[in-house]
């Protein structure tokens, strides 16, 4: 009995999920079962890759960046930097769907005390000062009831 | 002369858009882009989000300087 409501629980939270966010884009961009088994495939790759984000920071120009948070709800620090990544981050690895072999553009700009912390990322093709192709969020417990900026980071993370 | 440091990060809602990729369901709106969209939201007002927000933030920016006139 208890698996039962268990399972409809799940299925109801799945539903609720489902109708509440998004279903993937795959239908519209697919043109044969062929191409959607390969967007399918691929999609689920660029997830794996967005997962985490491990690696190193280059900048010609001076950076500073003492900045942590746990699943987005203790942003404690200060950050900014504008360079390169090489590693696994943003969807990449290596610089690999990107020109730029080996690393990738990346910008940071971050703060945090605590309550409320404000995170701006850049990968890859971005402009500092065009927010459309920017990631920005508020983190923090203030971060939860603040509205939506643009485009969404990663959150929690 | 070049700076180095270090990142670490582990996205969790990543990981679970990554599990419920698999049935069909994209809760990042990333599918097949570069930026997603927050739940809720179309990838055109998510722009219109951040449109708005850029006039604010680019605001902020030139606040300072503004003030320095004085």
């Amino acid at each position: 009995m208890r698996f039962g409501e268990n399972a409809r629980r799940a299925f109801a939270g799945s539903l609720l999920a489902f109708m509440t966010t998004g279903c993937t884009s795959l239908l519209e961009r697919s043109k044969n079962p062929i191409h959607f088994i390969g967007l399918y495939l691929l999609d689920r790759a660029e997830d794996m890759m967005e997962a985490a984000d491990v690696g190193i920071t280059i900048s010609e120009e001076p950076g500073f960046a003492i900045y942590g948070a746990f699943a987005s709800l203790t942003p404690v620090g200060a950050g900014y930097i504008n360079g390169h990544f090489i590693g696994l981050g943003g969807g990449q690895f290596l610089g690999l769907p990107t020109k730029t072999l080996g690393r990738t553009r990346f910008h940071l700009s971050a703060v945090g005390v605590l309550a409320w912390g404000y995170e701006e990322l850049g990968w890859q093709t971005f402009d500092t000062k065009d927010m459309v192709t920017l990631q920005c969020q508020d983190v923090g417990l203030a971060g939860i009831v603040a509205a939506p900026h643009g485009r969404p980071g990663p959150v929690p993370s | 002369m070049v700076h180095v440091g270090l990142v670490g990060n582990l996205n969790y809602f990543e990981i679970l858009d990554l599990a419920l990729g698999f049935l069909g369901i994209d809760i990042c709106g990333d599918d097949g882009v570069l930026l997603g969209h927050w739940p809720g939201q179309t990838p055109e007002e998510a722009n219109d989000a951040a449109w708005d927000f850029e006039e604010i933030r680019r605001t902020f920016r030139e606040q300072p300087q503004s003030r320095s006139r004085w």
